[in-house]
This record gives C-alpha cells, sequence and structure tokens, in this order.
C-alpha cells in the first residue's frame, strides 16, 4: 500500500460523527485512501488507548490489490474459484496467537474502552460495525461467520442483530431449543483477505474459516477462545476478539441504526450478549466499517459478486463478469455477457434474481463498461424496448430492509432488464446501429494533447 | 393503480419528546420496553407521548 493510500489523523477526534462526517466528506470528493485515526477521543472524554481504522476498504482498486487482483473488474471469476477450494483452519497455541497478548476478564473486560463509534444521527450510543460474530451448530460443529451491529450498552453488555433467516440466527435458536446459551465470539481486525473470506455467501452448514482458507491458499491460523476453549475458535491473528453468551430468549431494543441500504432502519429487538472476555494484541487497532459507506458496501458487494458469477454462469456460459455497484447498495447487479445465444442473457438475468438481495438485473454485452453508470444508463436508453425487453417477478425472497417494502411484506418484486444487443447471424456484426466513435489512434492523440495542461479551472460537466 | 403507502412506524419519547421509529415487534412487545435514542428512556408503547401508524 502506498503512503498515500492511507490518511492519518494525528489530532484527537471525537468517535461521536465526527470521524464517520470525515468518510462522508471523503466520498463526496471521490477519494478512498483507508483512515487511521491516532487518538480517539471516547465519549467520556478521554482518550483511547486504541487507534481507530476505517475505510479500509472504501476502494474497489485497493480492495482487490489486498487480495493479490491486479484488475478489480476480473474479481467475481477468481474469488469465486478461489472459494469453490476451501482449506480447514490450522490450530496454533495461545502463545503463537497474537490476539491473545492481552487477556481480559472480568471485571477487565470493559466493552466502554474500545473506540466505537456512534455514526449517525439518530443512532442510540455507540456500536460495533466490523464485529465479525462467530457461532458453531450445535449439530455439525461447523462455524459461522458475519458482521453483525453490536450496540455497546455497558462494559459487558451489547445487544447484537443477527438477521432472523441469518446462519447466526440459526445457531442461536439450535442451541436455545436444547436450553442452553449461545456461546459466541466476535473477533475484530485482519486482513482484508480474511475479512472478504469471512464475508463468503456460504450455504448452511458451511465453515465460513475454511472459505478464508481457500481465499488465503494457506489455512487461516485459529486459536482456542479463552471462554469457550475449542468448541469456538477464533482468528489467532485478528487485533481484538469480544466473547461471552448469548443467553436464552433474552431481548433488548436495539437501534435505529444506518443500514447498507443507506437510511436509518427501526429500533428492532434484539439478543443480548453477555461479554466474559476481551483479548486483544498489545498494540491492537480498531477496525471501524462506516455502516452504509462504501467501506461496507464494496467488501461485501465484491463477495456477492462472486456468489452471483457462480450461480448465473451454470446457466449462462457466457457470462463475462458481474459487478454489484454502491450506487444501487445491493439491490442491482450488471451482467456482462460475450455473445450470448437466443435466451442465454435472460437465463442468466432470471438465475441472478434468485440471488435474495437482488432486485434488479441488467444484462449487457462486453462493450458495455459494467464499472461506468454512464455507459449503463447509455446500454438503457438505446438497447431496450420496455415491454420486449423487460420483465419482473414477485413474491421473491429479498432483503427486508429495502425500504420500499409495503408495510408486512415478506417477499419482493424483482425486475430483469436485458441490454444487449439483439444476436449476431452468422458471421457478420449484430443486426443494429453502431456505436458513435472516433478513431482509437484519434483519442489517444487527443489524451496526449491534453496532458500538461491546468484542468482546474475549466467548467465542471 | 395500487397507491404507495407508508411502512414506519414513529413514537414520541414521553420524557425527552424525541421522535423515534420502531419495528412493530418492538412496538407490541409486552416484555421488552422501547428505548429512546437521546435519553434512553425505556417505556411501552402505550406510554409513548405520540404514536405515528403507516
Amino acid at each position: 500500500m502506498s503512503e498515500q493510500a492511507v490518511f492519518s489523523v494525528r489530532a484527537p477526534i471525537s468517535t461521536t460523527h465526527a470521524i464517520t462526517a470525515l468518510q462522508y466528506a471523503l466520498q463526496e470528493k471521490k477519494r478512498a485512501p483507508v483512515i487511521v485515526i491516532e487518538k480517539p477521543v471516547l465519549p467520556t472524554g478521554r482518550g483511547s488507548a486504541l487507534p481507530v481504522v476505517c475505510n479500509l476498504t472504501a476502494s474497489r482498486r485497493l480492495t482487490a490489490a489486498a487480495l493479490g487482483i491486479d484488475d478489480h473488474r476480473a474479481f467475481a471469476r477468481s474469488h469465486a474459484e478461489a472459494l469453490s477450494a476451501p482449506l480447514a483452519p490450522r490450530k496454533v497455541p495461545r502463545a503463537d496467537a497474537p490476539v491473545q497478548e492481552i487477556i481480559l476478564e472480568g471485571k477487565e473486560a470493559n466493552l466502554l474502552d474500545l473506540p466505537a463509534l456512534t455514526q449517525h444521527v439518530g443512532d442510540p450510543g455507540p456500536y460495533l460495525t466490523a464485529a465479525h460474530a462467530t457461532t458453531y451448530d450445535p449439530d455439525t460443529l461447523i462455524d459461522n461467520v458475519a458482521i453483525q451491529r453490536c450496540w455497546v450498552k455497558g462494559a459487558a453488555l451489547m445487544s447484537y442483530f443477527p438477521y432472523p433467516v441469518s446462519h447466526n440466527a440459526r445457531n442461536m435458536r439450535k442451541f436455545w431449543q436444547r436450553g442452553e446459551d449461545c456461546p459466541i465470539a466476535f473477533w475484530i481486525g485482519h486482513h482484508p483477505l480474511v475479512l472478504m473470506g469471512a464475508q463468503a455467501k456460504l450455504g448452511y452448514p458451511e465453515s465460513h474459516l475454511a472459505a478464508v482458507g481457500g481465499l488465503l491458499g494457506a489455512p487461516l491460523r485459529v486459536v482456542p477462545s479463552v471462554t469457550h476453549g475449542e468448541r469456538l475458535l477464533v482468528p489467532a491473528d485478528a487485533e481484538i476478539v469480544i466473547e461471552g453468551w448469548v443467553p436464552q430468549d433474552t431481548f433488548g431494543p436495539d437501534g435505529p441504526f444506518g443500514e447498507y441500504t443507506g437510511t436509518l432502519g427501526p429500533q428492532v429487538l434484539a439478543p443480548l450478549v453477555r461479554v466474559t472476555c476481551l483479548t486483544r494484541r498489545q498494540n491492537a487497532l480498531y477496525h471501524d466499517y462506516g455502516s452504509g459507506l462504501n467501506d461496507m458496501l464494496v467488501p461485501d458487494n465484491m463477495a456477492m459478486e462472486a456468489k452471483l458469477y457462480a450461480m448465473v454462469k451454470q446457466v449462462a456460459p457466457s457470462l463475462n463478469t458481474v459487478h454489484v455497484p454502491v450506487s444501487g447498495r445491493r439491490f442491482h447487479a450488471y451482467l456482462q455477457f460475450g455473445a450470448p445465444a437466443p435466451g442465454e442473457a435472460r437465463a442468466g438475468l432470471t438465475a441472478a434474481l434468485a440471488y435474495r438481495r437482488v432486485k434488479t438485473a441488467i444484462a449487457v454485452d462486453t462493450d458495455i463498461d459494467l464499472f461506468d453508470e454512464t455507459d449503463m444508463l447509455w446500454a438503457l436508453a438505446t438497447r431496450v424496448q420496455w415491454d420486449r425487453d423487460s420483465f419482473g417477478v414477485s413474491g421473491l425472497s429479498g432483503s427486508m430492509l429495502d425500504p420500499s417494502l409495503p408495510k408486512g411484506a415478506r417477499t419482493t418484486s424483482k425486475l430483469a432488464i436485458d441490454a444487449t444487443l439483439p444476436p449476431r447471424r452468422g458471421r457478420g456484426p449484430s443486426p443494429s446501429l453502431p456505436r458513435a466513435r472516433v478513431p482509437a489512434r484519434a483519442l489517444k492523440e487527443a489524451r496526449t494533447l491534453l496532458q500538461g495542461f491546468e484542468q482546474g479551472g475549466w467548467p465542471r460537466e | 393503480m395500487r397507491e404507495k403507502r407508508g411502512n414506519t412506524y414513529w413514537v414520541r419519547c414521553p420524557k425527552c419528546g424525541a421522535w423515534f421509529h420502531v419495528a412493530p415487534d418492538l412496538l407490541h412487545s409486552k416484555k421488552v420496553k422501547m428505548q429512546c435514542p437521546p435519553c434512553h428512556h425505556e417505556f411501552f408503547a402505550n406510554e409513548a407521548e405520540d404514536l405515528v401508524e403507516p
């Protein structure tokens, strides 16, 4: 990572709103450096012992580079291939686990010492936003990992909101049905490759820690948690781990909270977590995701792209790549096809709509830049007759966080748009109007001509 | 044409008067109280200063 990719703030800065505001201000400027807050100030006015790192994955290019992928556009295929070969994690002794350099138990394990941020107007207090909630299926002992928000309510108490259909919620209910509290650990901070692998979209029960190994190309180093021992393993190289229990049928209010949709979700009923232990590196960094901001959307959307690629490729082999743009939050999927056979693009669109979060899927050809919204809108404007090229499907599973859902809805309506050109007939060009363009050489010369000119004072578009 | 209607319940805190929005299961819960985001006062729906239903 170049030095320019990191923006370090040395002045004291509040964990309430100020750090998130900095992310918004950078996003306005379309800039995405990693932010390091060296001296975060807690709500009590006291300085935190731990620096905050945020905006870690706000740049798609930087995130792909951290994963060893030169071209972020190729991410969907390479990520899908890596996830198809999971590797079981490797257990290491406590002495080899940096995350257990400091072990705080009982009254020493104080959540209020963490520089958790209060991000948005209307949030009721500080939230852990990059806490990877880790549980296991009591039947198979297979782990599950997901980022799920936690409202820090006290020194050893927080609410935790697993989406009701999530695999963590399923594990929790299984323990409760056995009359047991659910063991849980939350780990914070790791290499982006591990963060991405942990967010892999898997079936149930499938190990996220093994999926991470597939991405790493080597087993993930894990260590038994202090509270739960061998039953619940945590990444040995994480920055911070919070351990505890989710007591049976114990709920509290949680939220309102800024969601990935860019709206403030309502206050909900959420399970509570009783914290037993906090472990961390000696010089731990506290990682925060800006909820609904690019640093949260980019990695999860990229993980969605890999899953969509695997789903669509099975029915549409001409699929080239997939983009889940942050402009559409997690509701839009762009699919690019290379000379699809008649009906193939629509088969691919239908497969994409089966993905729960996808609400609108759009198919285009390889001459359209999936990562350029202007180009996508041009394709819609010039290649679509709505009654012929779009189709809607109602009653599909969807995200219940969609702010447009009618009251009480349990399913959603979806739209597919085929913005590909008509198929070629024989060896000639597509039987449609060609795109206006200038010769490549002339364009190259024009770009050269512009080099060295001061463009700052020229009118914006 | 189907009419567009809202989908969000809003309540007003009886202590500080702040409005905030709540999911129906929490609003109707007899066991768990809502908690005002600014002042952290806890209350049931029948104690709310005001309530807006979609």
